[in-house]
């Protein structure tokens, strides 16, 4: 089976990450287990990944970080800002452009594994 | 989970010690020990999860932008080889037996200056035999006390270096030996002070041994307390300052002293000492004594910031 290229999902971990707290905020181990499952454990992203993408993130206005110890152990949970969410939704077009441009590209036959 | 802490520790302990490094590693830390848990009420067993949490966890490579430590990343690489690691293991024995040589020490001076001692109790042969014992009993120490440190002279010449944990567990180990170090020294202070009083007693040439022998306790519980500082001193000095694994190095080595009067009286001290002495020496005429002053105020100086100073 192929595995996933750390480096063409890279441009990609921030609207995952996104994607996942656009509804309410989460903290790293949620995030890290919602896409090892969402992505039926095709993708397993490390931990230095996931905090080099909050950091980024963060950075750039993009989410906020906040602790909050409810849950029974102190944890730093992000949020979704407004100008994060217009950037997700920004991503999501790019991502359809992408799709759609490379897909002329992609051979049907070698899609359906080369086994 | 502390195997965990120990690979997290290990992999930061080279990295400056700024505020994002520090963010970096207690929110990794964070994600791990929570992967870790969640393992482990799967049913994994300790070593799996252990093992899963660090294969999956990456590498520092990808957070030198956010942390900005590119150089010390590369740093890292080409000296990690030449970098021992001192393990708790190590560390307390290593504190023990300096610890142990220094009160050794102490003895062997203590053996020193009291054979005089049987040669003016006795006055005759048996005596002066004793002496001679004394001497060699002294000499004996010295050399034991220096081979139980030979064991650890490589700790001053390879670069070594112990964990934050191993730091933040002897800093704390220091801190509640404190007492106990100062307790050691002031009764070695009073017994420096007091060798006077059997002269004062005791009316015969007597007085005279007691008085060796006061000294001798004196200088030798001196000598051990010191002993015990500097091992604690060595090991918390042993990472560099500018690391993780560095927060309990000294800098500057200046004292600070928490009690605002301690802190104004100790920054005048030596000139108050040579006030007290001038003024006393004029009154009394005393000279040929009073220079004793001199080594009591610097027993007290160190007295004093073994017990309420911090070094910066």
């Amino acid at each position: 089976m192929a595995e996933i290229s750390s480096d063409v999902i890279r441009g990609y971990n921030d609207t995952i990450i996104l994607f996942l707290i656009k509804d309410e905020p989460s903290y790293g181990y949620e995030i890290q287990k919602q896409i090892r499952g969402l992505s039926q454990e095709k993708y397993i992203i490390k931990e230095t990944t996931l905090y080099s993408a909050f950091s980024r993130l963060e950075k750039a206005g993009f989410v906020e970080s906040f602790l909050d110890d409810s849950s029974g152990k102190k944890r730093t949970y992000y949020r979704i800002t407004p100008e994060g969410l217009a950037y997700y939704y920004g991503k999501c077009e790019e991502w359809e452009l992408t799709k759609e441009v490379v897909e002329h590209f992609i051979m049907k036959e070698a899609k359906n594994g080369s086994n | 989970m502390e195997a965990i802490r120990q690979y997290i520790e290990s992999m930061f302990k080279t990295l400056p010690n700024s505020a994002e490094v520090l963010k970096a590693k207690d929110h990794l830390m964070e994600m791990a020990e929570d992967k870790y848990l969640s393992l482990i009420e799967e049913g994994h067993t300790p070593n799996e999860a252990v093992g899963k949490v660090i294969a999956e966890f990456g590498n520092l490579d990808e957070l030198k932008d956010e942390l900005g430590i590119a150089d010390e990343v590369d740093w890292e690489e080409q000296n990690s080889l030449e970098i021992r690691n001192l393990s708790l293991i190590e560390v307390k024995e290593y504190i023990h037996d300096y610890s142990s040589a220094a009160l050794l020490r102490g003895f062997g001076v203590l053996c020193f200056i009291c054979c005089i001692m049987p040669c003016i109790i006795l006055e005759n042969d048996i005596g002066a035999a004793i002496m001679f014992i004394s001497v060699a009993l002294g000499v004996v120490c010295m050399i034991i006390q220096r081979a139980m440190k030979a064991k650890w002279d490589y700790i001053e010449v390879t670069r070594c270096a112990i964990e934050l944990g191993v730091a933040e567990y002897v800093k704390e180990e220091f801190k509640n030996n404190k007492v106990k170090i100062v307790a050691i020294q002031s009764v070695g202070i009073l017994s420096l002070l007091c060798c006077i009083v059997p002269c004062i007693i005791i009316h015969d040439s007597e007085c005279a041994a007691w008085m060796i022998l006061m000294i001798g306790t004196g200088v030798m519980l001196n000598i051990f307390s010191l002993g015990i500082k500097k091992a604690y001193d060595i090991i918390l000095s042993i990472n560099p300052r500018n690391t993780v694994g560095g927060k309990y190095t000294k800098g500057s080595g200046r004292i600070v002293y928490d009690n605002p009067n301690i802190a104004a009286i100790m920054s005048i001290y030596w000139t108050l000492v040579v006030c007290v002495y001038l003024s006393i020496s004029f009154i009394t005429f005393g000279w040929f004594i009073t220079w004793i002053i001199f080594p009591i105020a610097a027993i007290v100086n160190n007295w004093i910031e073994t017990a309420y100073g911090e070094r910066e």
